[in-house]
């Protein structure tokens, strides 16, 4: 056996987020654990590897074996946002730095993950499908036996999510084992020996009626009907980041209407947030090759919706006079808590909201769904719709093929 | 308006460019070769520029000659326009006191060689050789913090430039982005320590040297040497 786990429990002072969980994992085996956000998935991960030795008022009941030491010596962990497991600049200083395998046999490594000519390419560029490979064959070829993965196709399109999956199965055939954390058990079918859920603490076997609620609501959701006047008109003729020769976006054009919702779709790299990013800073400064007419105020919310605030809270970011909002938005629990303690899913609610508190007539929304759950998802997805149909346009870059259930029209950037 | 308009747009776009050069393009074969060659010719061009006009060509000479056969020409020209601003500034701050175009002119162009000088080595240095001396010299698990630099720095510039973008958007006050993005850097460090918490006792850096980048650099670090010592053998009283 090669983890035994028994009567875990752990708690962040008063707050009891495992309780009592008991599952082993063998050579070759891989297990699935499901739950909503906050349920504690991501803290037994982060317990099994040792990661929270630092955390305040945290306690540690129950028993592992093997010991932490030994444990640390073969497990690998592999965050949800592939990037923060990389830690050098290069593709071929991740490969050699970690695994020990000479510079000579880089590229032999790497075509086997479908990266091939990549040595040389700075990490940084990796599209998020490219990285969440890089990481897992440098946890391979450091000869780490079992993998913590924690979400590891949220940041992904399909195509990159199942060229991962593709790669983790022959990783488990070889007699690896797998923790995989994940909202959507269904993808990883064929690979997982036994799946799990966390709820309210407990492990117990995972059955399809955790998710059946949020997933009902998402299949029930509909784009908005208002459409009205056009709020902004882009053309994008050519755009390429200085000193770079690629040409990252081509004679783009779109009008958005008056509480409409647009998404974008293409694969990781396709120039997606490039897009939005030419955008919102032409209606600032015109720059050459783009041409943005607006009616209205434009805003744009990040990938990382953090970075879209300017106050403390969430009430001062709203402004007590549109309090109301906050309640539309089922934020008024967490209204006067530091923005830096709300989760992902409160924090993208809480930036569509300040955004029409401010008066906004087109949002660009980045990844607004990344990394949530289907709870956490539907509540945002709801958020935008309530905003369209307050007039808000969107226009929204996303992988995630939900979106379409709430947009009105989907534009495909491709691979140009 | 216009003229001013495009200037800025000109320096927008050069400091983009150095910045890729140094943290996001490909590594380059022109990246293998010792940081000690790179610093000892970038200091032979900086005092060559020290000795005059004549000096100042030679210099300049050298800096094209190095982009040139380095094929990093797009880097030597960006860095040269960003080496403008402190070169004008000092034109302008030194004529009152100089009431020389010339002599302020010949100020403001070493400013300019010396800028594109040390430019052009941070743009070639790579973090990987440092931390493979450093492991040799037993540093070890610390030599992963330079190559971690290196590959955070774009991360964050990219998130402080969303923030101030966003801030621009919603008309607020400048600092309000940036007090926003030390939040998000914050959150990123305790990601870093944790992604990479497990892989921290294996780093093993390795690093080569290509040989025919370090051959030609040697010969212009010897050319330019050698002028430098004739030089200043000749201008000997």
């Amino acid at each position: 056996m090669r983890l035994r786990v028994e009567g875990l429990s752990v708690a962040f002072g008063k707050r009891k987020v495992l309780n009592s969980v008991t599952f082993s994992l063998a050579d070759g085996e891989a297990i699935l654990i499901a739950g909503p956000s906050g349920s504690g998935k991501t803290t037994l991960l982060r317990t099994l590897a040792g990661l929270t030795a630092g955390f305040k008022d945290f306690r540690v009941s129950g028993r592992v074996e093997p010991g932490l030491v030994e444990r640390q010596s073969y497990m690998a962990y592999l965050p949800q946002e592939p990037w923060y497991g990389i830690a050098t600049p290069y593709v071929w200083s991740e490969v050699t730095s970690f695994s020990g395998e000479p510079v000579q046999r880089v590229d032999e490594i790497l075509s086997r993950y479908g990266m091939s000519g990549m040595s040389m390419r700075t990490t940084y560029t990796l599209s998020a499908g490219e990285t969440q490979r890089l990481a897992t064959l440098v946890a391979e070829k450091s000869g780490k036996q079992v993998l913590l993965l924690d979400e590891p196709t949220s940041h992904l399109d399909i195509g990159n999510a199942e060229r991962v999956r593709e790669a983790l199965k022959a990783l488990r055939d070889e007699g690896r084992s797998m923790i995989i954390v994940d909202h959507n058990p269904a993808f990883w079918e064929g690979i997982v020996d036994k799946k799990y859920v966390i709820w309210d603490g407990n492990l117990i076997d995972y059955t399809d009626a955790v998710y059946a609620e949020a997933i009902k609501r998402l299949s029930a959701l509909n784009p908005p009907n208002s459409r009205g006047r056009e709020v902004l008109d882009v053309h994008v003729r050519r755009f390429r980041h200085p000193g770079s020769k690629r040409v990252v976006i081509k004679e783009f054009r779109l009008t958005l209407h008056k509480g409409e919702i647009v998404s974008i779709y293409g694969p990781s790299g396709a120039g997606k947030t490039t897009l939005l990013k030419v955008i919102a800073s032409s209606s600032l400064l015109p720059r050459p090759g783009a041409e943005v007419t607006l009616s209205g105020k434009l805003l744009f919310i990040p990938d990382n919706p953090l970075l879209f605030f300017t106050a403390p809270t969430l009430m001062e970011e709203v402004g007590e006079s549109n309090a109301s909002l906050l309640e539309v938005f089922q934020l008024t629990k967490v209204a006067n808590v530091p923005v830096g303690f709300l989760s992902t899913g409160e924090r993208r609610r809480g930036a569509v909201a300040s955004a029409i508190s401010r008066g906004a007539s087109v949002i660009l929304a980045d990844e607004p769904t990344i990394g949530l759950d289907p709870l956490n998802k539907v509540n945002v997805l709801e958020s935008i719709i309530r905003a369209s149909e307050k007039g808000c346009a969107f226009l929204i870059a996303t992988h995630d093929p939900i979106l379409r259930n709430i947009s009105n029209r989907v534009v495909d950037v491709g691979s140009s | 308006m216009e003229v001013v308009r495009h200037v800025r747009n000109l320096l927008n776009i050069a400091t983009e460019v150095v910045y890729r050069s140094i943290f996001i393009g490909d590594d380059l074969p022109a990246k293998h070769v010792s940081f000690v060659i790179y610093t000892a010719y970038a200091s032979t061009e900086i005092l060559l520029a020290r000795e005059g006009l004549c000096g100042i060509v030679i210099a300049t000479i050298f800096l094209l000659l190095q982009s040139g056969l380095q094929k990093t020409h797009e880097w030597l020209i960006y860095s040269l326009l960003l080496g403008s601003l402190p070169a004008t500034w000092y034109f302008i701050t030194t004529l009152p006191f100089t009431l020389s175009p010339h002599y302020s002119g010949l100020i403001a162009l070493r400013v300019l060689i010396i800028s594109a000088a040390l430019t052009s080595v941070l743009q070639r240095l790579n973090p990987m050789e440092l931390a493979y001396i450093g492991r040799r010299l037993g540093i070890g698990g610390s030599s992963l913090y330079l190559p971690l630099l290196w590959k955070v720095t774009p991360h964050l510039m990219k998130d402080v430039e969303n923030a101030l973008t966003v801030t621009a958007l919603k008309r607020e006050k400048l600092w309000k982005g940036l007090a926003i993005s030390f939040l998000a850097l914050e959150e990123y460090s305790g990601y870093y320590e944790e992604g990479l918490h497990l892989k921290k006792g294996l780093f093993r850096p390795t690093f080569w040297y290509d040989w025919s980048e370090t051959a030609l650099m040697i010969a212009l670090l010897t050319a330019s040497s050698l002028t430098l010592a004739f030089m200043w053998f000749t201008s000997m009283p």
